[in-house]
C-alpha cells in the first residue's frame, strides 16, 4: 500500500504529516541522547565543570592566571597543578577536544580570561588550515554544558541548521554499537582521568605512527582567526602567545618536520608571539605518548609543562628571523 | 537549489506562506484572476528561489530562456518555412552560455593550451546543462512536430520549474508544458502525501546514504587496488544515491504541487546489461541523447552504429565534466554498450550477467572521480595488472581504516546493499522501482534511519558540479 493511497479520503495529509511528526519525533530522541547520554559530550561536560571550578579558584586566590587552551593535545599535556606548586604560575588548562573547531575553542578560553590574564593557544596547527564550520560537536557541548553563547558569531544564528546538529549521526551510532558487541567502553577515556587543574592523564596505551608535519599554509580563515584573537586579546588587556603542541614524530625525521613546523610559526609569528620553544613542536621519545602521537603520558606532561613554565617566566619569543633560519 | 539545506526550505515554507496569505485575498477579492495568479505565483516562487541560490545563476538561466522563447517565435512567425535552417542558429546560440561557462576553461586552456587566468576563473552556473539541454529539447519538439507556441508564462514556468531546474530531471514539453498550462495551487491530500514519500526516500537516499558513504570515500592509494576498488564502489553508491535522491526530492516536490515528473533513475544497480542500466541511469538525460543525438545520427540501423553509439557516449561524458577523465568514462561505457550489443546472442546466467553489469560500471567510475590524468592511468593500469592483487594488499586495504571507521564502513555498506535489495525486490516483484521503500511501513524506518544517521554536515549535490 502506498503512502498516496492511505487516508486519501482524509482531508488532511495524514502521511504528510505523520512523516514531519515522526521526524520530530526522532530529532527529539536523537538530541535527548547525545544532549544526555553521549559518552564524548558527557565527557567534555564534565571537563567543563572541572576547569571551571579550577579557573574560579585561580580567580579567587590570585590576581591574574594563565590560561591554557586547545584540543585534547593540550588537554593531557599541561598540569596547571606542577605549573604552580613548582614555578609559582597560576594556570588553568582549558583543553577540550579539537573536534570543536577553534572558533568555539576560542570562544570558551575567552569566558575566562580577566585583564593581566595570559592566554597561551595550544591549538593543533592543523585548524587554522581547514574550514572553520561549526562542527556538530561544538554544537552539541554547547547545549549540554549550556553555553549557547559559544555558537555566537556576531551574524545571525541559524537555530534550524544549528539544532540539526544535535543528533548523534551514523558514525556515533555505528561505532557505539560496535563497542557494545565487543563490550569495550563507550568511550576510551574515563571521567576520572581528569585532574582537578583541568590536565588529562592518560592511561591507555596503543601502537601509534607519526603525527606528521604542520601545515605548509594557513587558511585565509585561519589568518583571520588568529588575527581576532590577537585584536580581541589587545581590547581586553591580556597577554597572549602561541605555543605548538609537542607530537611525536620518529628520530629520523625530526630535522624536517621541525623545519616544517617553523616555516608554520614564522606565518603564525604574524599575528601572535610565539613562545621559543626550542623542541618546535618534535618529541621523538616515544614513552612520552600515551594513545594517539598527539597526548602526552603523564611523563611527557611533566616535560611539557616544565619547559612551557620556563618560557613563560623569561616571555621567551621567536623571532620571525630566528624562525626563518630553522 | 539544495534540498539537503535547512535554508532552501526555510525560503520555500516562507515564499509559500506569502502566497497561500495572497491567494486567499485575491480568492476573496477576484476569484477570476485566481488561475493567472497560481501560475504568476509559480513562477514568481520559482525566480526568487534562484536568486536565493546566486544572482548570476538567476540571470544566465533568464537570458537563455527568454532568448529562447523569442527566438523561436521569431522562426514560427517568420521563417516557418525554413525552419529546420535557423534552427541551426538557435541551437549555437542556446548552447553558448553552457560552453563557454563549462568549456571555454577546458578548450582553451588544456586542448589549446593558451593558459588564460581568464578562462580558469570562470564559474559552472548551477544547472546550466540541465535547463540548456530541457530547452534545446523544447525548441526542436516544437518545430518537429509544429507544435504552437505556448504562452509565455507557461512557457517560463515549463523552464524553470524549481524543483527540477538546476538538476533535473530534464522533461520534454509533452510531459510538462501541458501540466504547466492547467496548473493550479489545489494542495491535495493525495498528492501531498505521494509528495511525502518521495521526498522522505530522497532524504534517506542523499542524507543517509550518499553523504555517509562520501565520509568514507578516500581515492589517495595508487598501489593498492582493493584500495581503488573500495572508492570505486564507495563512489558509485554514493553518486548514485546522492543524485537518485535529488531526483527523488525533486519529484515528491513537484507532486506536492500537483505536477507528475519523470522518475530519473530506475534502480539502475539491479540492470543485469549494460543497455538495461542506461535504461535505469539518469533516464532524462539518456533519453535526451537518444533523441537528439543518436536518432539524427542514423541510430541503429545504419552500419557504423557503433560510431554512433560511441559518439553519444563521448558527448555525453563531456556533458558530465570539461576534462579528459570524462571523456575516457564516456568512451569506457560506449565500448562496453557496443560490447553489450554483439554479445546478445551469448546466453549469460542472469546472476552472472549483474555481476559482469556491476564490474564494468563500478570501473568506469574510477574516471568520473579521478581527475587527475596521471594519477587515473596509473590506478587503471593498476586495476589490470593480476599480480597487484596480493594478500598483503588485501591486509594493507584492511588495515587502512582504524577500528570505528571500518565499523561504520562495514554498516553503511550493509546498508546500502539492503536498499538495493528492497530495490531489486521491487523491481522484480513489482516492476516498479522503490515500491517496497515507499511501503509506509518502510517510510518510517528510512525517516528515523535519516534523522539518527545522517552526518550533521551535509554535501552538496554532486551534479551541481555537472
Amino acid at each position: 500500500m502506498a503512502l498516496s493511497t492511505l487516508h486519501s479520503r482524509s482531508l488532511a495529509p495524514r502521511g504528510l504529516l505523520g512523516l514531519i511528526s515522526l521526524a520530530l519525533l526522532a530529532w527529539l530522541a536523537g538530541a535527548w541522547y547525545t544532549l544526555h547520554f553521549s559518552p564524548e559530550v558527557a565527557y567534555d561536560r564534565h571537563s567543563h565543570f572541572v576547569k571551571m571550578a579550577w579557573a574560579q579558584k585561580l580567580d579567587r586566590d590570585f590576581t591574574n592566571k594563565i590560561v591554557v587552551f586547545g584540543g585534547s593535545s593540550c588537554r593531557a599535556s599541561i598540569k596547571g597543578e606542577q605549573m604552580l606548586r613548582a614555578h609559582g604560575l597560576p594556570t588553568v588548562n582549558l583543553g577540550l577536544s579539537v573536534g570543536m573547531g577553534p572558533k568555539v575553542l576560542t570562544r570558551y578560553a575567552f569566558q575566562f580570561l580577566r585583564p593581566g590574564d595570559t592566554l597561551v593557544m595550544a591549538l593543533e596547527p592543523g585548524v587554522f588550515a581547514e574550514s572553520m564550520e561549526l562542527p556538530d560537536h561544538a554544537v552539541q557541548f554547547a547545549f549540554a554544558s549550556r553555553e549557547t553563547a559559544l555558537l555566537r558569531d556576531g551574524k545571525p544564528m541559524n537555530w534550524p541548521a544549528i539544532l540539526l546538529d544535535l543528533r548523534p549521526g551514523a558514525y556515533h551510532i555505528f561505532t557505539l554499537l560496535g563497542k557494545i558487541v565487543l563490550r569495550l567502553p563507550a568511550f576510551r577515556y574515563p571521567q576520572t582521568d581528569l585532574h582537578a587543574d583541568g590536565w588529562q592523564e592518560i592511561a591507555d596505551r596503543r601502537s601509534f605512527v607519526d603525527a606528521g608535519p604542520a601545515p605548509a599554509e594557513l587558511s585565509e580563515e585561519g589568518r583571520a582567526w588568529l588575527a581576532h584573537i590577537r585584536d580581541t586579546c589587545s581590547q581586553r588587556g591580556v597577554r597572549v602567545c602561541y605555543s605548538l603542541p609537542w607530537y611525536y614524530t620518529s628520530p629520523s625525521l625530526v630535522d624536517s618536520v621541525r623545519r616544517q613546523n617553523a616555516k608554520y610559526l614564522l606565518q603564525v609569528a604574524e599575528f601572535l608571539p610565539v613562545l621559543k620553544d626550542p623542541m618546535l613542536g618534535v618529541d621523538p621519545v616515544r614513552e612520552h605518548f600515551a594513545d594517539t602521537a598527539l597526548h602526552l603520558n603523564a611523563c611527557g606532561a611533566t616535560e611539557r609543562t616544565d619547559q612551557l613554565s620556563r618560557e613563560l617566566k623569561a616571555w621567551e619569543i621567536w623571532s620571525k628571523r630566528e624562525l626563518a633560519l630553522q | 537549489m539544495n534540498f539537503a539545506e535547512v535554508r532552501f526550505w526555510e525560503y520555500l515554507l516562507v515564499g509559500l506562506g506569502v502566497l497561500v496569505i495572497a491567494r486567499f485575498s485575491i480568492a476573496l477579492a477576484r476569484p477570476t484572476v485566481l488561475r493567472v495568479f497560481d501560475k504568476l505565483a509559480l513562477l514568481t516562487l520559482g525566480l526568487s528561489l534562484l536568486v536565493c541560490m546566486s544572482w548570476v545563476t538567476f540571470l544566465i538561466f533568464l537570458v537563455v530562456a527568454v532568448g529562447t522563447y523569442f527566438g523561436l517565435a521569431w522562426i514560427i512567425s517568420y521563417h516557418a518555412r525554413h525552419a529546420s535552417k535557423y534552427l541551426l542558429l538557435l541551437i549555437p546560440l542556446q548552447l553558448l552560455p553552457l560552453f563557454y561557462t563549462k568549456y571555454a576553461n577546458f578548450v582553451g586552456n588544456y586542448v589549446l593550451g593558451f593558459n588564460l587566468e581568464l578562462l580558469a576563473r570562470v564559474t559552472i552556473p548551477v544547472g546550466i546543462s540541465f535547463y540548456t539541454f530541457q530547452k534545446i529539447a523544447f525548441v526542436v519538439d516544437t518545430l518537429a512536430f509544429k507544435h504552437p507556441m505556448p504562452r509565455f508564462l507557461d512557457y517560463m514556468n515549463f523552464a524553470g520549474f524549481f524543483p527540477q531546474i538546476v538538476a533535473g530531471p530534464i522533461e520534454r514539453r509533452a510531459d510538462l508544458l501541458a501540466q504547466m498550462e492547467a496548473f493550479r495551487f489545489r494542495w491535495l491530500p493525495e498528492n501531498l502525501n505521494a509528495g511525502a514519500s518521495w521526498i522522505a526516500l530522497g532524504f534517506f537516499f542523499k542524507c543517509c546514504l550518499a553523504d555517509n558513504l562520501n565520509l568514507l570515500f578516500k581515492r589517495s592509494s595508487e598501489t593498492n587496488p582493493f584500495l581503488v576498488w573500495l572508492a570505486n564502489i564507495l563512489f558509485g553508491l554514493r553518486i548514485y544515491y546522492d543524485f537518485a535522491g535529488y531526483s527523488l526530492i525533486a519529484v515528491g516536490l513537484a507532486r506536492c504541487l500537483g505536477i507528475k515528473l519523470t522518475l530519473n533513475f530506475l534502480s539502475p544497480y539491479c540492470s543485469t546489461s549494460m543497455v538495461e542500466f542506461w535504461h535505469r541511469w539518469h533516464v532524462t538525460l539518456s533519453q535526451w541523447f537518444r533523441d537528439y543525438v543518436y536518432v539524427p545520427l542514423g541510430g541503429n540501423r545504419v552500419r557504423f552504429w557503433a560510431l554512433n553509439i560511441m559518439i553519444v557516449f563521448v558527448v555525453s561524458g563531456l556533458w558530465h565534466g570539461a576534462g579528459w577523465n570524462f571523456v575516457l568514462w564516456g568512451f569506457l561505457h560506449g565500448a562496453f554498450l557496443i560490447a553489450n550489443r554483439l554479445s546478445t546472442r551469448l546466453s549469460v546466467p542472469r546472476p552472472i550477467a549483474w555481476g559482469l553489469t556491476m564490474v564494468a560500471s563500478f570501473f568506469a567510475w574510477l574516471c568520473f572521480y579521478e581527475t587527475n590524468n596521471q594519477a587515473l592511468w596509473t590506478k587503471l593500469k593498476l586495476l589490470l595488472t593480476p599480480d597487484a592483487y596480493r594478500s598483503s594488499a588485501l591486509k594493507e586495504a584492511l588495515a587502512s581504516y582504524d577500528g570505528g571507521d571500518r565499523f561504520t564502513l562495514g554498516c553503511m555498506l550493509i546498508l546500502a546493499v539492503a536498499t538495493l535489495i528492497a530495490e531489486w525486490l521491487s523491481v522484480r516483484r513489482r516492476n516498479e522501482p522503490y515500491h517496497y521503500l515507499r511501503h509506509p511501513v518502510a517510510l518510517m524506518i528510512l525517516v528515523i534511519f535519516t534523522v539518527l544517521l545522517a552526518p550533521g554536515k551535509s554535501n552538496g549535490f554532486i551534479y551541481f558540479a555537472f
